[in-house]
């Protein structure tokens, strides 16, 4: 790989080594392929995914037989309660162990934030490529998903094909918006279900990334207000539009909501009703370092980015007629601008 | 911290068995430190000191406890009563508590206590230890007590340092009466360093008494300081690193072709944190070395320079900082302390930005420093890109591994993995592989900095650094430590099966149900003793390559 030093006297093989197996396009890497994965960092190979990472970063290196030409990357992430459970465990009680090592006669409690969304960024070749804002609340049903795609040259893939995908998380919204800030280390748990590469540059939608979606468009829960816009072709502008969903709090949303007692639904619905949609709506943007994002354009409740920019975190904040803030859920539905 | 709940039933069992597997007592003694918490490295000490008890008839006398200063900083859950059970269970005549005994002394309250003949309690004359080696324990046991890298002026420091002479000189007056008063076959201890056990140690050897010094890690490893094979006026260590180095080339490399599958099988599991792991890097998903080619670590670089914000196209010297108040002068070394070592090649590293430099502090650093001293040298630099400072975990070993293209250290473990990766060290200090030919020893600051400059320009140009045949060393020392010097042993299990019930339950199985002739520990021990050996080993030495071969059960046709 050019731009890399070299050091003449590595040897970092064994000949008990098994070499990487490479793949060629287009594949589907699960964890029935064999070799899927070249090498891992700061994840495992799980028995059921592809990947679950298990430290506050991770990374795959997928090996590939050198395209000709740049590849189109689908990575399907999720949330599910072994991710949960995995941070608790691994991040709380490595935690507490390492504060009472310090003063062992003092138990550090920590409190339970697990229910609080993850901010996620994903890198390609050390590139930041795309973002999330995943959780999993009580409500949620087994799991949340979320695809994240992008674009690699052949270029950066360098002679051994090796293409490196890194995961690790972003607290840059603490720095902004401390109330509701995502969880510490939220990568630890997320599992990649699976990744999809195909040759080919084939056009990349916008999205927000925030693991629901139905009918209206992405739903961002109230509680943080927060969704990753994730940018679609490089040469293409993205522009978001919200509209309040309804009041916030944990009742059931989407399918699932639907084909509960046929009331609920109703119920909802009136409730969603009384709720005054067209004022004080605040959309604010950062990048997921924190940054400010140039060129971002905020008009009442759409928020236009040049060409070029993203992922980028936002928040969304609602106030009542009366200036109160006030808690509701959000739909987001993002386009391609011209 | 761990419940037992068959303990008792282990203690009869164990009372038995040791009671048909020793030779009868006599007058002469061995004596045993037991003054860590954890049973494993009692057991292992015990062990050590009954398989000696099958060629040499001795009583044990095991000294134990433990003081304000280790139950503030290492201990949480030490319990004499547990230590002296399983002592007496092993065969001990007595066991006492010396930090208590050391404790009463200072205060002038010590009443009469006879251990093996002599007492402790009354007056004793003073130790015999010179003046320069008692203050250089007294310095190393203050500064960890005290968790600061070196002792200043400041009254609190002064203060400790005295409240720790004046239980050193109980310590060396108590270790030198029972060494002077009795025959002693052996001193068996699981460390050499601090007051309590140093000056144990330092007794022993001056009155000529070999000391056994299990490791307190894998199977059953031993080290073993006869005085007659160390060097006069040299730290305790140092004898170990030059004996080590001896039977390296005697016997290791001359069989390198036998054992070049073995080492290769060791180096490929150790990069999987298999087997014995990384001393201070636990978890396989954050310490495994999953790189194999160039190709993979070109790859894994260019994210990995993002991370640290280092440039991956410059080379990166990685600087692993010590636990800085971790036993001090127990081996060569060429700067005044662990901390001047890190403090004046950061300033060199400021000097010199042709390459990236990485200076990462040990994990458990926590432990052993309490003024944030790493984070004190990491402020002084902040205004040098070239210059990164974080702690070695905050970074996986695939992402070390991209990124280091040469090791500074004094004596860290680091020095021989990387090496066996292909990847240079360079120590100033001796370390128990230092003499295998592996790395770069430098034997005086100046000469430091001078083989400093020449990896620094070797980098830049392109040159070798390490050649292929120190890597194949490097190797051979990793399948020495992990498999040769490491005796798989029913009597003690493998570290990781923990100190719980599951530990005792094994014990037990292989006291009832196994016989005890030929069992490893036993026989390692005795070829150990007979042969005046550095350390224990699996394997017999002094055989032809085919008896050896055999010996191996070597994967071959």
């Amino acid at each position: 790989m050019s731009g890399v030093f070299e050091l003449p006297s590595l040897h970092l093989g064994t000949s008990f080594d098994r070499p990487a197996r490479r793949h060629e396009l287009p594949v589907y890497l699960d964890q029935d392929v064999p070799g899927a994965v070249a090498l891992i960092d700061g994840a495992v190979r799980a028995p059921h995914r592809l990947a679950r990472v298990v430290r506050p970063s991770g990374m795959l290196g997928l090996s590939l037989v050198r395209p000709a030409g740049p590849i189109t990357v689908h990575l399907d992430i999720r949330i599910d309660g072994l991710s949960n459970e995995m941070w608790h465990d691994n991040m709380l009680g490595s935690r507490a162990k390492m504060a009472r090592s310090d003063d062992k006669d003092r138990e550090v409690p920590l409190p339970d934030v697990s229910g609080r969304h993850r901010l996620l960024r994903f890198t390609a070749q050390g590139r930041t490529i795309a973002g999330a804002a995943l959780g999993l609340r009580r409500y949620d049903g087994e799991a949340t998903v979320e695809q994240v795609s992008f674009q690699v040259t052949p270029d950066e893939l360098g002679d051994d094909g090796m293409l490196m995908i890194g995961m690790e998380s972003s607290r840059a919204d603490e720095q902004e918006w401390p109330t509701g800030a995502a969880m510490p280390d939220g990568v630890v748990g997320i599992a990649v279900v699976r990744a999809h590469l195909r040759l080919g540059s084939e056009p990349i939608a916008p999205r927000v990334a925030v693991g629901r979606h139905d009918d209206q468009g992405a739903l961002v829960l109230g509680q943080s207000g927060i969704l990753v816009v994730n940018p679609g072709m490089p040469d293409t502008g993205t522009e978001i539009e919200v509209g309040v969903r309804g009041v916030g709090g944990d009742r059931l949303r989407g399918r699932r909501a639907r084909v509960k007692h046929p009331g609920r639904a109703v119920r909802e619905l009136a409730q969603d009703r009384v709720v005054d949609k067209s004022h004080g709506i605040g959309i604010a943007v950062r990048t997921l370092d924190g940054a400010d994002v140039p060129g971002a354009d905020v008009d009442g409740a759409r928020l236009r980015l040049p060409a070029g920019t993203g992922p980028v975190m936002v928040r969304l904040t609602k106030q009542s007629p009366s200036g109160e803030p006030a808690l509701v859920d959000w739909s987001v539905r993002s386009r391609a601008l011209p | 911290m761990r419940e037992l709940t068959d303990f008792r039933p282990f203690l009869r069992t164990a009372s038995t068995f040791w009671r048909h597997n020793v030779l009868p007592e006599s007058e002469r003694i061995i004596l045993v430190e037991a003054m860590s918490q954890d049973l494993r490295v009692t057991l292992r000490n015990l062990t050590v000191a009954n398989a000696l008890r099958r060629m040499e008839p001795a009583r044990v006398i095991v000294y134990s406890g433990a003081d304000e200063d280790w139950n503030q900083i290492v201990w949480t859950y030490f319990n004499l009563e547990e230590i002296s059970q399983m002592a007496t269970a092993y065969g001990a005549e007595t066991v006492f508590d010396v930090h208590a005994l050391v404790d009463a002394r200072v205060a002038g309250t010590a009443e009469p206590l006879e251990v093996a003949g002599v007492d402790l309690g009354g007056d004793l004359p003073d130790s015999g230890i010179s003046a320069e080696s008692f203050e250089e324990i007294v310095y190393a046991t203050a500064c960890r007590m005290a968790l600061v890298a070196r002792l200043d002026d400041s009254p609190e420091l002064q203060a400790k340092k005295a409240h720790v002479a004046a239980r050193s000189a109980e310590f060396a007056k108590i270790y030198d009466a029972l060494l002077a008063n009795n025959d002693v076959v052996a001193l068996i201890t699981s460390h050499v360093d601090y007051n309590n056990f140093g000056l144990g140690v330092e007794a022993a050897l001056r009155h000529d008494v070999p000391v056994l010094f299990p490791q307190s890690t894998g199977g059953l490893k031993v080290y073993g300081l006869f005085p007659e094979k160390l060097p006069a006026g040299a730290p305790i260590r140092a004898g170990l690193t030059s004996q080590l180095g001896e039977f390296f080339d005697k016997h290791l490399w001359p069989n390198r072709e036998l054992l070049h599958r073995s080492s290769e099988l060791t180096q490929w599991r150790a990069k999987a944190t298999l087997g014995r792991p990384s001393w201070w890097r636990a978890g396989a998903d954050f310490s495994s070395v999953e790189l194999q080619t160039p190709a993979d670590r070109a790859a894994v670089r260019v994210p990995a320079g993002r991370r640290v914000g280092l440039d991956p196209s410059k080379p990166t010297v990685a600087v692993f900082n010590h636990a800085v108040s971790d036993a001090l002068g127990t081996n060569w070394e060429v700067f005044a302390d662990l901390g001047d070592w890190i403090e004046q090649t950061a300033a060199w590293a400021a000097e010199h930005d042709e390459v990236n430099w990485m200076f990462l502090d040990h994990p458990h650093q926590h432990m052993y420093d309490a003024t944030g001293f790493f984070d004190g040298v990491a402020a002084r630099y902040t205004d040098q890109p070239h210059m990164k400072f974080m702690r070695s975990l905050d970074l996986s070993k695939n992402y070390l591994t991209a990124l280091t293209d040469l090791v500074l250290t004094v004596r860290g473990s680091v020095s021989s993995e990387y090496p066996a990766l292909g990847i240079p060290a360079l120590q100033c200090g001796w370390s128990e592989w230092s003499a295998c030919g592996f790395t770069t020893v430098a034997g005086s600051v100046e000469e430091y900095f001078t083989e400093l400059q020449r990896h620094v320009d070797g980098l830049l140009a392109g040159e070798e650094l390490i050649t292929p045949e120190q890597v194949e060393r490097a190797r051979l020392w990793m399948w020495f430590y992990r498999c040769a010097s490491d005796v798989p042993s029913g009597l003690v299990q493998q570290w990781p099966v923990g100190e719980g019930d599951e530990l005792f339950e094994i014990l037990a199985v292989n006291m009832l149900h196994v016989e005890s002739d030929g069992e490893p520990a036993f026989a390692a021990v005795h070829r150990m003793w007979r042969r005046r050996e550095a350390f224990l080993s699996r394997f017999d030495w002094e055989v032809p390559p085919e008896l050896l071969a055999m010996q191996l059960g070597v994967v071959a046709s």
